[in-house]
């Protein structure tokens, strides 16, 4: 799990840094449009954590987080659902981001710095171990990153702890149509391109 | 649906790779979408 977990991060330090370099999935804005978001939730929000947005759906579209809410994004990378969820709920609630990619975490705490949202938290983890106690959230966002985990049992078995009894899912991420063979399976590159 | 959820629905699926700057022959092969789902934790 190690070596694909650093092979992800090496490939999201990418979208951190050089968002424009072009990717095999959409990226900023033109996945924002893609995905449905409205340009209302992005007013305000810094350019820097939109460009890096590389969500495969929109978690919102099922429903926006309410005022006073506890949200955990799953592989929040630069920040951008976990900025949306902090705003809406406001400052009775609580907002926290877990990515395990450093270049991540820095552009979304320097986007949070920006907008000076004390509702907002980035934390650094795992989808399979999250930094969250038991029970504390109201609603878990994700938007591509499920599908990055090889033990997908472990993540959703962490998401059930760290709800509380009622709480919600929201997640976007991706299908396949047809079975994925063992030998693409063992492909570390179809795992992170 | 894993781990005890309840109500799981998928509400939305799209070729979300379309436009992409790098393509995957593999994303065409597999059929590959965006989806949002949800579900809930037991009351």
């Amino acid at each position: 799990m190690k070596i694909l977990r650093d092979e992800i991060s090496r490939e999201y330090t990418e979208v951190a840094t050089v968002p424009a370099r072009g990717y095999h999935f959409n990226t900023g804005r033109a996945a924002l449009a893609m995905n449905g978001y409205q340009q209302d939730w992005l007013e305000g929000i810094p350019e820097s954590v939109i460009v890096s947005f590389s969500g495969m759906g929109n978690p919102f579209a099922m429903g926006m987080p309410v005022d006073g809410e506890y949200v955990v994004d799953i592989g929040s990378v630069a920040g951008l659902d976990a900025t949306i969820a902090a705003r809406v709920v406001g400052p009775a609630g609580h907002a926290v981001g877990v990515d395990m990619t450093q270049a991540m975490l820095d552009k979304a705490d320097a986007g949070k710095a920006e907008m000076g949202l004390d509702q907002l938290e980035f934390r650094h983890g795992f989808a399979e171990s999250l930094p969250v106690s038991n029970g504390w959230a109201d609603l878990v966002i994700s938007n591509g990153v499920v599908n990055l985990s090889p033990d997908k049992d472990r993540v959703f078995k962490e998401i059930f702890r760290v709800l509380r009894p009622g709480g919600r899912i929201q997640i976007a991420d991706i299908t396949v149509d047809k079975e994925i063979p063992e030998g693409a399976k063992r492909d570390i590159d179809l795992w992170t391109n | 649906m894993a781990a005890g959820f309840e109500g799981f629905e998928i509400t939305w699926r799209k070729n979300v790779f379309d436009g992409a700057a790098l393509p995957r022959k593999e994303v065409t092969y597999f059929g590959t979408r965006g989806v949002n789902f949800r579900a809930k934790k037991p009351d």
